[in-house]
């Protein structure tokens, strides 16, 4: 039953995983967390963490890690192969439609006018991670190093544009030496 | 069945090989596609880019589908496939079965307390910059406004949305057709 619901999980999350990997990653925290409450924010986000720092796609490797938790070697093999199994279907429908029609009026429209609803999405997913257990020093003895964590890692990413793998590694560290 | 091979293990050394996924791994993917195994053409490649990221699914995934099919058809899209996924998978199951025995250790612990608020902050960058590339306004703003409401206090599906959405973009757009049509002379 686990590894048909997380068949059915990540085939939607194929098959509807418009706008790129964090809007994916969105989708998959809803259904991970919110939805079957497979686990919970604070080990959605390690394994966030984890994904951006190994080789490959990021969706692939939340796929693969969140599948192994719930259901072992086959849940993360299920997990990544339902991900994956859409794009090998619809692909080879829509590819050659869209190949002819990437200037049409009608797909672009539709495209640019679905960005502030998965700008929307992602957003949520920020928003949902902010939870007491993320932030597990706040408001304890006026120690705030998650929030100077969360904000200066915003700094470096959003402006200074400093690689997010240096930035986990640091934090990592500061969180190391500091709790 | 040799092209086949060189598929797979191209985008194998990819997706072995490049960090930070998305879009990090696209100077890569050209220079494998374009500049060493000559499988399409600079601007075919650019192309295939634009497209891929119209559709749903794992771009990378997507990239290699697109490659493997365009060479060595159902068989060649499969192999590159596999190619890019397979590594993931592999890495990804390691760390897993360290992580799972290791997570409870103080000190890994400690580390990962230090790592959450700072995911947290990596995921709201690519939100607000989706919103600055999105060009929201006064009058799109309740889109995204929204979604968040629906998605945070209403506990409704992103899946649901994004149909909501599909439907509703088409209809914009058509509509907005219409009117661009009628204004002229």
């Amino acid at each position: 039953m686990i590894y048909l619901q997380l068949f059915w999980a990540y085939l939607k999350i194929g098959i509807f995983g418009f706008g790129g990997g964090y809007a994916m990653l969105s989708m998959i925290q809803f259904e991970i967390v919110e939805h079957y409450q497979w686990m919970s924010l604070e080990e959605f986000a390690d394994i966030v963490a984890i994904s951006q720092m190994t080789p490959g796609p990021v969706s692939i490797n939340m796929a693969t890690f969140t599948g192994y938790t719930v259901g072992g070697f086959w849940g993360s093999i299920l997990a990544s192969f339902a991900l994956v199994l859409p794009s090998l279907l619809l692909f080879l429908i829509v590819l050659k439609f869209l190949f002819k029609n990437k200037d049409n009026y009608i797909v672009k429209t539709t495209l640019s006018s679905m960005k502030p609803v998965i700008a929307g999405l992602i957003f949520t997913a920020a928003l949902l991670m902010m939870n007491a257990n993320n932030f597990s020093d706040f408001g304890l003895h006026g120690s705030n190093i998650s929030i100077i964590i969360c904000v200066l890692t915003f700094v470096g990413v959003f402006w200074a544009k400093i690689n997010p793998i240096l930035l986990i590694i640091a934090s990592g560290l500061v969180g190391y030496f500091v709790y | 069945m040799r092209t086949v091979f060189q598929l797979f293990f191209t985008f194998f050394y990819i997706g072995a090989f490049t960090l930070g996924g998305g879009y990090a791994m696209l100077d890569m993917v050209e220079r494998a596609v374009v500049d060493k195994r000559r499988w399409m053409e600079k601007d075919e490649f650019w192309d295939m880019i634009t497209i891929v990221q119209m559709l749903p699914g794992v771009v990378a995934v997507n990239t290699a589908l697109y490659t493997g099919y365009k060479i060595k058809g159902i068989r060649g899209a499969i192999a590159a496939c596999l190619g890019a996924i397979i590594p993931s998978i592999v890495i990804i199951l390691l760390i897993a079965v360290l992580f799972l025995d290791y997570k409870e250790n103080p000190a890994v612990e400690r580390v990962f307390r230090g790592i959450r608020p700072c995911v947290v902050a990596l995921i709201l960058s690519p939100a607000i910059k989706m919103f600055i590339n999105a060009k929201v306004n006064w009058k799109t703003a309740i889109l995204p406004i929204a979604t968040v409401c629906l998605i945070y206090f209403l506990k409704v599906s992103p899946v649901y949305i994004i149909i909501a959405t599909i439907v509703g973009s088409i209809g914009f757009a058509f509509y907005s057709q219409n009117k661009l049509n009628k204004s002229k002379p």
